[in-house]
């Protein structure tokens, strides 16, 4: 017997598991089949109201959030079956007989998606159809094709993205009760995506409703991806208990301090850890291991500052803004010479500078840990859109390049790195949870992440933050007085 | 047919299995004793092929389980500690899921399922939901689930818990028709007497360690001296005493009976009675005092743990355990 035909016993009976409980089919019933006609008659209230005003402008708008409506309130019930499927297996303890038949992890994590997305999953669509099958009796409006195609996909990635989602929480509980607190992690971004689909209907960008089924796409391959590394029989069977151990915790993220990131890894004695070893063995390791993700950081910021520039171009300046620009020799002399008293009287200091830099960089790191990286990339990726928009503006207005250089280079020389370096790592370490290595939990990846960030913020970021603070206060002016001749 | 090599078990830095090692031959019933959070149910884990061992390794009928797990699985029949058993499905339907997954044909996972619910007596009960079976019928499916694909190892993890004496000894009566049909049986228990009753070899295992293995017998005078035998007279002891003191260690005598130790009762016993006939002395009867399992495994688990450690070590400089 093949894996695949494994899959699909486990999904079959899970399927009839759910089909014979009255709790779970009573409301997927109700929301498939009564849920779309309130829907299509609020739809036909709405429009008789539409009509008093701007018929078109509102049906344009009401239509597709119906349609979105019908379409998201029976595929919540997936969150329920995916947790019940997941860890309720696990509480009633009848997770173990199953793992130990020839099934693999892989196998069992597809059967048991696939019975937790398929009831939910088709009470959606068959709503859908309930939906625009009835409207045009009810209100005498269509659904338009294209708007249906996109509700199908859109509904499908959410789906996924909450059964995903589910798997990733009962893999790292214990009980259903657990899982149930936890999955405000799930439900809340949920939620957020339908609203951001609502405003974008509303503000009739159906054409950026494809951006957010695409992105909810990525989100789920992340998702699973986690979901098949966590979803495993060491990982099931090891947890007995969910607990705060903050000692243990605390005791865990120094010994990975303490420990070479790859001897961690690979289990293996490190050298005595002294400032040499970290400067000498740590830091070059975890370079090494973040190759990857600032290759991607340095693709993301070309980007950004294309992007920058194409809107810089694309939008410029209003009058008012252009004259406050400083674009003559003379002008910036003067605008160069002032820079120093300017930034005291404004209170700011190198010192200031440091800390607002450093601070920013951190706090979206620790963002970073709940959105797979993603939020470590956001100052900087702002940073350079912002250059790009500069440079984009400025040079319609004739700015000259050597200015542009000498305004961002003395600093930008140490702070750039530093905050490649910072947001790659912080990337790698939101991103490192959605493949922990074998043999770690969830909480030992982040750890271990988190343990090897401080490494390279603490002795390589930090410092060159701190002098390109002081090159910037001090230096950078000058330079651009020596550039234009002051 | 099962081999454990220097198996370690490792959860973050807690050693649930600490350097085991142990082989049970092909037909052979190797029971393991230990008190609760001792790493018996980690070492069934280990031997199904469900957690990988951190260090050493497991061999199942040639089968590496770090290696190899989805062979071993196939080659094992496991029994879990609780038997977790899908409360909306009919036991039939339970066990041809079971016997489809394990790869059985339709019509062999209805006739295995039949002989078995058949011969654990609950056949009659086919029909009923799961949720509606008495803890000891739910133990009989899961053995049942266990045996469902005749693997050639089974691995019992407290076999008989919450049955009512009956069910028990069908379930006992089951592993020794499985004994004589030459499957090996791992067998985890609390359950001394059954214990003593199934094992061809007993292992103790405390925190993580296994601390002695050998058979009963042997472990009962490893740990507890010689054994203590009784003689019972029909008439009185008068003027024979001395005679058999010379002969043996008496403990402990009435008028018409004595207590003595016995190191090697096979020859000591035939030359005693040899002297009471020769003293005209009429024997009533002659048995060895049982001192149980009981007491073997209760002076192991509750043994602080530097008396654990001199017991081990006692014992391994005799070379009479095999850990």
């Amino acid at each position: 017997m093949s894996q695949v035909q494994r899959a699909l016993l486990v999904a079959r009976r899970e399927l009839r598991d759910s089909l014979s409980d009255w709790r779970i089919i009573a409301p997927v019933a109700l929301l498939t089949f009564l849920f779309p006609w309130v829907v299509m008659y609020s739809t036909q209230f709405g429009i008789g109201y539409a009509e008093r005003y701007d018929s078109d402008l509102v049906l344009s708008r009401l239509i597709p959030f119906a349609t979105m409506v019908v379409g998201f309130f029976p595929v919540s019930f997936s969150l329920v079956i995916a947790l019940e499927s997941f860890v309720g297996e696990k509480e009633r303890n009848t997770l173990e007989s199953l793992l130990s038949t020839p099934i693999t992890d892989g196998a069992l994590y597809v059967g048991k998606l696939l019975a937790a997305l398929t009831l939910p999953l088709l009470g959606s669509l068959l709503a859908i159809a309930i939906f625009c099958l009835g409207l045009p009796r009810v209100t005498g409006q269509h659904v338009p094709l294209d708007l249906l195609g996109q509700m199908v996909v859109l509904t499908l990635t959410l789906t996924l993205g909450m059964v995903a989602g589910a798997v990733v929480v009962s893999s790292t509980t214990t009980s259903v009760r657990a899982a149930n607190l936890l999955s405000s992690f799930i439900v809340m971004p949920a939620m957020l995506m339908v609203s951001f689909q609502t405003f974008v209907i509303l503000m009739e960008g159906r054409a950026a409703l494809w951006c957010i089924a695409a992105a909810q796409a990525l989100a789920d391959l992340g998702l699973i991806r986690m979901g098949v590394r966590l979803f495993n029989r060491e990982e099931l069977l090891s947890r007995t208990i969910d607990r705060i151990d903050l000692r243990r915790t605390w005791r865990t993220f120094w010994a990975y301090i303490r420990e070479e990131p790859e001897a961690v890894l690979t289990r293996r004695p490190s050298a005595r850890l002294t400032i040499g070893r970290l400067y000498r063995r740590d830091i070059p390791q975890v370079l090494r291991r973040t190759g990857g993700a600032m290759v991607l950081v340095v693709i993301v910021l070309l980007g950004a500052f294309l992007l920058g520039v194409v809107y810089g171009q694309a939008l410029p300046l209003p009058a008012s803004a252009r004259e406050a620009m400083v674009t003559s020799p003379a002008q910036l002399r003067e605008a160069a010479g002032q820079v120093p008293s300017l930034l005291w009287g404004m209170h700011v200091r190198p010192w200031t500078i440091f800390v607002s830099n450093t601070r920013n960089l951190a706090l979206f790191v620790l963002g970073g840990l709940i959105s797979f990286g993603a939020a470590a990339v956001i100052p900087l990726f702002a940073t350079v859109g912002v250059i790009g928009f500069v440079v984009g503006g400025g040079f319609l207005q004739g700015m000259d390049a050597g200015v542009l250089a000498a305004l961002l280079w003395p600093h930008g020389i140490l702070e750039l790195p530093a905050a490649l370096i910072a947001t790659a790592a912080g990337l790698r370490v939101g991103a490192s949870i959605l493949a922990p290595p074998r043999g770690f939990s969830l909480g030992d990846t982040l750890l271990h992440g988190l343990a090897q960030f401080c490494k390279v913020f603490i002795l390589l970021v930090v410092p060159l933050l701190l002098v390109a603070a002081f090159v910037e206060f001090y230096l950078t002016p000058q330079v651009l007085l020596w550039v234009v001749g002051g | 047919m099962i081999e454990a090599i220097h198996l370690d078990k490792y959860f973050g830095d807690f050693a649930a299995v600490s350097d085991v090692t142990f082989t049970v031959g092909e037909g052979e019933v190797l029971v393991l004793l230990g008190p609760n959070g001792a790493g018996k149910t980690t070492t069934v884990r280990m031997l199904a092929g469900i957690l990988r061992p951190t260090r050493g390794r497991a061999v199942i009928a040639g089968r590496d389980v770090a290696e190899d797990p989805i062979a071993v699985r196939e080659m094992v029949g496991l029994l879990t500690e609780l038997p977790g058993l899908y409360d909306r499905m009919t036991a039939l339907d339970y066990l041809r899921f079971f016997g489809a997954l394990q790869g059985l044909s339709p019509a062999r996972q209805q006739e295995r399922s039949e002989q078995l619910l058949r011969r654990l007596d609950i056949w009659e009960a086919r029909r009923l939901r799961l949720g509606e079976y008495s803890k000891g019928m739910r133990q009989k499916i899961a053995l049942a689930r266990a045996l469902l694909h005749e693997p050639p190892v089974l691995l019992l993890d407290e076999p008989t818990s919450a049955m009512d004496p009956g069910s028990a000894r069908l379930v006992r009566e089951e592993i020794g028709a499985l004994k004589q049909a030459g499957r090996t049986l791992f067998i985890c228990t609390h359950n001394l007497s059954e214990a003593e009753f199934l094992a061809d070899r007993i292992a103790i295992i405390r925190g993580g360690k296994v601390i002695v293995l050998d058979t009963a017998q042997r472990l009962r005078r490893q740990l507890l001296g010689a054994p203590l035998m009784e003689l019972r007279l029909r008439g009185s002891l008068d003027g024979i005493l001395p005679a058999l003191q010379e002969m043996v260690q008496v403990t402990e005598h009435g008028p018409t009976w004595l207590r003595y130790l016995a190191p090697e009762p096979e020859t000591l016993n035939p030359r005693l009675l040899q002297r009471l006939g020769a003293l005209g002395a009429e024997v009533v009867t002659l048995s060895e005092v049982t001192q149980g399992l009981e007491e073997v495994y209760l002076r192991i688990v509750s043994a602080g743990t530097e008396a654990l450690s001199e017991t081990a070590s006692l014992l391994q400089r005799r070379g009479e355990t095999l850990p």
